[in-house]
């Protein structure tokens, strides 16, 4: 994997730009942007190219399908090739609903005055960079980690711009297995990473084919392992232990990935899995593991603790890559906040404490961790009739 | 007189391990917390500089991954792979591919010119070639050398388990390497294995490895949770099997950092000092 980055110290040979990318600060792995920029400061700089980011969905699934959204429109502003499996939402109606990225406006303003007007506003070969900011912010125009905004959608014109391949059921059902094929796992998964192995291998995306303009592959399938996969929570259909079906895709899938110019994101509803060892197995065969929990429905919800967030982000596991030790954020305490623009992780802050609510005594959110003590009724209740 | 530097891991591994007389050594993550590979890297550094034969299955990480590891805390791998001292098999690539060979036609090229001879193990559920493979590198090893003595290291044989490989299979299959070892060069067999959960295969296959091994590296997280210098608890244990005396047991906790290990005994860290 060493071998995947062209940073090099000495200036020997041609440093090659991949758009969208750039070298990690902590070790020489290549990284490209998850389109959420706080999550790439959590990750500690982005995803390595040729690894597994697997997000452990919340209960109600939206937020993973607007980190796949991100993600997806993150590889249109690069104009990156992306390739986008789903089969619980149409992939379309995710790719019609991508957020539209932040312009910056101030330099228009200016040359609105300016007498030496340069070319007109609207160019018409260039269409596609008149979406990006006027001015270069780094020589090379090359932006990482673009900020985007949930009000508007992504204009059509520029998300045609980029190649997507979209996976839908009926796409899926199409791919035909070889015809001697042993049925090792699931179907579906099979056909999957058919799929991903034939993109792969005529996109030119190999470690060693040789191409003039090199591009990162990305894949995101969301909602992998959901029942319309065909996964029965993790269990074999007799019932007799863990299905290893989904296992062996992640090796399939890995193998893959370290030899290539590709990143995959895959959104899973572990909630559904049976036992969590099953869930710590998956964990373990991929290199990233974000869980999502949301706050809406749970008890949490009424907390003042979490009063401005909606939800917490549990880092499950950070890759080592060609090092001993994973990159550690800075704290373990992660949240997450959707407002009505942007969606970001921040650490988790306490509210201020007030006064008057100090005497009330704030719900613990972890008491429910605690051992319940024996006794009906009060306990540690608030309410105006204990006495 | 070795005058080859060794880190504070290493010398610790060789003075409580007595690296020679070992059938079994087994490296255990007790839960899923801890990461239990920083201690093969500091073995597989340790038997290259005692000149040991070494063979490497590796099923978690590729190859390239050890290799650059290895630069990093100062010992060069290359070498003994190009000295025939040393075999890494990529066992992700080898079982990877053999999973995406037999979902795609076979023209497909990042299969191609791999010679993926595996696929019995997911079709079968069988270790048999992959048995073979490691024997064959085993003697290959020791019939170059001038009688060194060889081991052979997996990384990591839980994850057997959870790609559909039956406990009773992977017991066998261990039990024939450790078999293989023994009678042609008296050699060790190093495992790295997980436990994923309690009541879980991975736990019954841990205890049992436990159980049967000469030397155990139990890798376990604090008790108290996520700490950033202090990363866990390392607990050596030795059975003594001819002395019927107690076992000796030493534990340490660890930081891992990028290039090196610190270890200290309980309580003693920087950090709190």
């Amino acid at each position: 994997m060493a071998t995947k980055t062209n940073f090099q110290k000495k200036a020997r040979g041609k440093l090659l730009q991949i758009p969208g990318t750039r070298p990690s600060l902590y070790n020489n792995q290549l990284l490209v942007s998850t389109g959420v920029p706080s999550l790439d400061h959590v990750l500690g700089g982005g995803v390595a190219v040729g690894t597994v980011l697997m997000i452990e969905e919340d209960v109600f699934g939206d937020y993973a399908r607007l980190l796949v959204k991100y993600f997806t429109a993150e590889a249109v502003m690069t104009g990156q090739p992306m390739m986008l499996a789903s089969l619980d939402v149409e992939p379309q109606d995710l790719i019609k609903d991508l957020p539209a990225p932040i312009i910056d406006e101030r330099k228009e303003e200016k040359t609105e005055s300016s007498q030496l007007a340069q070319a007109d506003d609207s160019m018409k070969i260039a269409w596609r960079y008149q979406n990006l900011p006027k001015f270069q912010s780094n020589p090379t125009g090359i932006k990482f980690g673009h900020y985007y905004d949930l009000t508007k959608t992504m204009e059509k014109r520029l998300v045609e711009s980029i190649d997507i391949k979209c996976l839908s059921t009926t796409q899926l059902n199409q791919i035909k297995l070889p015809v001697n094929a042993a049925e090792i796992m699931n179907i579906n998964y099979m056909k999957l990473l058919n799929k991903i192995a034939t993109v792969i291998e005529e996109g030119k995306y190999l470690t060693k084919d040789k191409v003039d303009k090199r591009n990162i592959l990305k894949i995101a399938v969301h909602s992998l392992g959901s029942p319309m996969w065909g996964e029965n929570s993790g269990l074999k259909l007799d019932g007799t232990g863990h299905d290893p079906s989904l296992p062996r895709f992640l090796l399939g899938l890995r193998a893959l990935l370290r030899s290539s110019f590709a990143v995959c994101l895959l959104t899973v509803p572990t909630h559904l899995f049976q036992e969590n060892s099953f869930t710590r197995q998956v964990e373990k065969f991929c290199d990233t593991v974000l869980h999502l929990e949301s706050f809406s429905g749970s008890e949490k919800e009424k907390n003042p603790v979490f009063k401005e967030y909606h939800g917490l982000l549990n880092i499950r596991q950070l890759p080592r890559l060609n090092t001993m030790a994973a990159h550690e954020p800075d704290t373990l305490d992660l949240a997450f906040k959707l407002r009505r623009k942007k969606f970001t992780i921040e650490p988790l802050h306490l509210p201020p404490e007030m006064a008057e609510q100090s005497s009330q005594g704030h719900e613990d959110p972890l008491k429910h961790l605690k051992s319940s003590t024996a006794g009906c009724g009060g306990g540690t209740g608030n309410s105006k009739l204990d006495f | 007189m070795n005058s080859i530097k060794r880190s504070q891991l290493e010398d610790i591994l060789l003075q409580d391990c007595q690296l020679g007389d070992n059938d079994l050594v087994l490296i255990s993550e007790s839960d899923c917390h801890v990461d239990g590979t920083f201690v093969i890297h500091s073995l597989l550094s340790l038997y290259q500089k005692e000149n040991y034969n070494i063979c490497f299955l590796a099923i978690s990480q590729s190859i390239s991954h050890y290799l650059s590891v290895s630069k990093k805390i100062a010992t060069d791998l290359k070498p003994s792979i190009d000295s025939n001292k040393l075999i890494m098999v990529d066992g992700l690539k080898l079982l990877g591919l053999s999973v995406v060979k037999d979902c795609v036609d076979m023209n497909i090229q990042s299969i191609q010119d791999i010679e993926t001879d595996f696929e019995d193990v997911f079709r079968k559920n069988s270790l048999q070639k992959l048995l073979d493979l490691l024997n064959s590198n085993v003697d290959k090893l020791y019939s170059q050398s001038n009688g060194s003595p060889t081991v052979l290291m997996i990384d990591n044989i839980s994850f057997l388990l959870t790609l559909g490989i039956s406990f009773k299979d992977i017991v066998i299959f261990c039990h024939s390497l450790s078999q293989h070892l023994k009678e042609t060069s008296c050699g060790t067999l190093v495992m790295l294995s997980s436990v994923y959960g309690e009541d879980d295969k991975s736990e019954a296959l841990t205890n049992y490895f436990k159980h049967i091994s000469s030397t155990c590296l139990e890798i376990n997280s604090l008790s108290s949770g996520y700490c950033k210098d202090v990363h866990g608890e390392l607990r050596i244990t030795r059975k003594r099997k001819l002395e019927r005396q107690k076992k000796i047991e030493k534990t340490l906790q660890f930081k891992i950092s990028d290039k090196s290990i610190k270890l200290w005994a309980l309580g003693l860290s920087s950090a709190v000092l």
